[in-house]
């Protein structure tokens, strides 16, 4: 049995295109039977990762292991193993529908017509239409189809539900998270949008100025993150064995989002939990410094993008 | 069609419903929504609850988040799980309202929202104040049933 | 995989092989046209008698001949345009589309895929050539356009236009799998292919089979030989075949005829006595290196064989740029 090989494994993952690393030092561990989030911003690297662990992309540096295997490898087994929804979602415009998923049949030997069928019956879609023809939504759901019906151990999707309306999305995640329940099927999918994700997903891998920022269960990184308000105040005042993420300040009051083992009983602190959402935001907003955060006088010119939480209004 | 002319939507005896904006972990979410059918008569013993397929059909969620409200639930006693059969509904370790019941509550209910008016607290006092009293009895109700296993 | 080799370049197959149907029926035109014409001028005025009708018969012969330049021209291009045509977007149109990120992520290795798409197309570019030899073979017969060993007709006839054929398949295959552009593939492909055509066609087909000799000695004029391809023709010292090593086949020309002008003179224009003496003061006598006709078959089954090898190498190029290839 392959319960103990985990389904995905990078370690010092790098991609370089020309000067530019588009992807570096990347090592993580995904346990199978996850449904994991890949969240970053545009160009943080995600599509990349994505790619090099369905094979496609070569890493420059590191190594990405699928299912015990390098993808590199390129064997039957591997290939068999792993699906692969491409951000571009690209698809032979010129044939039809039912010539698509012919094109599955003929290319994997454990297709499931039946789920392939059943699923675009349920979207709408008609077989005999033409590729080319649809929208850009139907063209993304015949392309999730040939991933979903191929059943394979690993899904990779490069934001799958970027294109969906609500109701092809909710579809989605039934067929996905039915198959998790069903058993031996791991996801990693790529978003922009945190708030679908947060209850789908039970693992969390955020990607910012292409390096990992974080990647763990979703319970422990819950856990082990804590927001600490309290009137402002320096840096060097924040508890001991706690790493400040990212910090955002008022004339008054300093909210801190920190990463801390143990449990902050510092009486001088309010101690929230934060949400998803807020955890992963301090960790995209606070990239270049790499999470270590000075603290900002109220002159000093705010940074673009920054207090995207609505807790910091600059005191001007 | 059942028994009473609506339409039945599935096998599923109750229907669950997720509320990403109260803050709420989602199992526990699941959870009350079950203690919440089982006081109100709607779950009764041996009533088997959806299966994890149903729920994450249902509405997306993980399916390790369903796991955990069933765990939770039997730990609780208010559920148990049969190998290859499901999750079904125990007895309630308090007994179901009756409508009696529930008209005197509702009367004392309201005479103490206007005394809480009338000392000036408004609506997200009010319901603050009924949170922080729930939260602090289901800490204190989970305490107990832990220390008497 | 086969079936969708055939399907994603469908369309592709069948206009290549429409269109050169289309000139295979104008061709069939153009020659039974010409044949008859020539037919009918052949009856009527072979006689020594010419009737005043030969003169618009000849002259409707003589136009009828109007499009042999022009169908030459395209029998000789089609191999080439077709393979390349055939060949280039084989991988480079799949990448430049994204499909290959479909195709790569299937069940089938990228080789499995790569030999599929090559035997399908390379089938389709086979069998559209290998129509037009029989065709070619009898418009060279019917219009009786020379020897068929000699380049002009030898190109346009027999096998190797399959070897040509084949050859330029593998050359826009490699090209695209390579560059990974359609357009830059064949923009290559075409001046490259001709390039190497040029490359066989004067460096390794005149030797590919033994050349004959022929000579007149003791004449020391030039023999008769038929119908052949002449390769090479001129006075080389007397006991050798070829020039003196450093020496050309002019320079022994050029040396014969120093001799050969002045004793013009002297022998009082008789071109058998002059010839006669210069061949003994100059030792040199007149070699013919050719081909003959009946070496036609032995040159053209060479000939393919050496553009069939190419296209191997073309393979393997291929499959290592779409083995070792990723983004």
């Amino acid at each position: 049995m392959t319960d103990t090989v985990t389904a995905l494994e990078t370690s010092g993952l790098g991609k370089r295109y020309g000067r530019t690393w588009g992807l570096q030092d990347c090592s993580f561990l995904l346990p199978q039977g996850r449904v994991a989030a890949l969240v970053g911003p545009n160009g943080s690297g995600k599509s990349t990762l994505l790619r090099m662990a369905a094979g496609i992309t070569v890493p420059t540096a590191g190594e990405v292991r699928v299912l015990g295997s390098s993808p590199q490898d390129q064997t039957v087994d591997v290939l068999t193993r792993i699906g692969y929804l491409d951000q571009e979602r690209p698809l032979y415009k010129t044939l039809r529908v039912e010539e698509m998923l012919r094109f599955g049949r003929s290319l994997n030997p454990a297709w499931d017509d039946q789920l392939a069928r059943r699923y675009l019956a349920e979207l709408d879609i008609s077989l005999r239409s033409r590729v080319g023809k649809l929208s850009t939504g139907q063209q993304a759901q015949v392309a999730l189809t040939l991933c979903l019906a191929k059943r394979p151990e690993l899904l990779l999707l490069d934001e799958p539900v970027a294109a969906l309306d609500p109701l092809a999305r909710q579809r989605l995640m039934q067929v996905l998270l039915g198959s998790v329940v069903d058993g031996g099927i791991t996801v990693l999918l790529s978003s922009h949008a945190l708030s679908d994700l947060e209850v789908v997903c039970d693992y969390v891998i955020i990607l910012s100025a292409s390096h990992v920022q974080l990647a763990d269960d979703l319970d422990r990184v819950l856990a082990t993150h804590r927001l600490l308000v309290g009137p402002r105040r320096d840096p060097s005042a924040v508890p001991n064995g706690v790493e400040i993420v990212s910090a955002t300040h008022t004339e008054r009051q300093s909210n801190w989002l920190v990463r801390a083992e143990q449990p902050v009983t510092d009486p001088s602190w309010e101690v929230v939990q934060p949400t998803l959402e807020e955890v992963v935001l301090a960790y995209l907003r606070d990239q270049a410094s790499g999470g270590k955060v000075s603290l900002r006088s109220p002159s000093a010119p705010e940074h673009a993008g920054n207090h995207t939480n609505n807790e910091d209004v600059g005191a001007r | 069609m059942d028994h009473d002319g609506l339409p039945k939507l599935d096998g599923a005896l109750i229907h669950f419903r997720l509320d990403p904006r109260t803050g709420v972990p989602a199992y526990r979410q699941l959870v009350d929504q079950v203690r919440h059918g089982v006081r109100l008569g709607v779950l009764q013993p041996g009533d088997q609850l959806p299966s994890v397929r149903e729920v994450v059909t249902q509405i997306s969620i993980n399916p390790n988040t369903v796991h955990r409200a069933y765990r939770e639930l039997e730990a609780a006693g208010l559920a148990e799980g049969r190998p290859g059969l499901g999750t079904f509904v125990l007895a309630p370790a308090t007994p179901p309202i009756t409508a009696e019941h529930q008209t005197e509550l509702q009367d004392e209910l309201d005479r103490w929202v206007g005394k809480a008016r009338a000392a000036g607290v408004d609506d997200e006092g009010i319901q603050a104040l009924v949170a922080m009293s729930l939260l602090e009895r289901d800490d204190r109700n989970v305490n107990e049933e832990r220390v008497a296993r | 995989m086969t079936w969708v080799a055939w399907r994603v370049q469908r369309l592709q197959f069948l206009a290549a092989a429409a269109a050169v149907l289309i000139f295979a029926l104008w061709l069939l035109t153009t020659a039974m046209h010409e044949h008859t014409a020539l037919t009918i001028f052949s009856q009527r005025c072979s006689g020594g008698q010419p009737a005043p009708i030969c003169a618009i018969l000849g002259h409707r012969y003589f136009q009828s001949q109007r499009w042999d330049s022009a169908n030459r021209l395209i029998l000789y291009a089609i191999p080439g345009i077709l393979g390349v045509i055939l060949g280039a977007p084989l991988v480079a149109r799949e990448v430049e589309h994204g499909t290959s990120r479909v195709a790569w992520t299937q069940s089938i290795t990228r080789t499995h895929w790569l030999a599929a798409k090559l035997l399908v197309a390379g089938l389709v570019t086979a069998a559209v050539i290998g129509l037009l030899i029989p065709l070619e073979q009898w418009w060279t017969g019917t219009l009786q356009l020379g020897p068929h060993i000699n380049p002009d007709t030898f190109d346009v006839s027999g096998i190797v236009n399959l070897g040509y054929g084949l050859f330029a398949f593998m050359l826009g295959a490699a090209l695209g799998a390579v560059f990974r552009r359609t357009g830059w593939a064949i923009v290559a492909g075409l001046p490259l292919f001709v390039l190497f055509r040029a490359l066989v066609r004067f460096t390794i087909r005149p030797g590919l089979v033994s050349p004959e000799f022929a000579t007149a000695s003791p004449n020391p004029f030039a023999p008769s030989i038929g119908n052949a391809w002449a390769l090479n023709s001129g006075y080389v010292p007397l006991g050798r075949t070829t020039p003196a090593t450093g020496q050309t086949w002019n320079s022994g020309t050029n040396a014969f005829f120093r001799c050969f002008s002045p004793a013009l003179k002297q022998f009082q224009g008789s071109d058998a006595v002059a010839g006669a003496h210069c061949a003994t003061v100059t030792k040199l006598h007149f070699v013919v290196r050719y081909q003959p006709e009946s070496r036609y078959w032995a040159l053209q089954t060479a000939e393919t064989a050496v553009f069939l090898a190419a296209g191997l190498v073309l393979l393997g190029i291929t499959v290592l740029a779409v083995r070792r290839w990723r983004t």
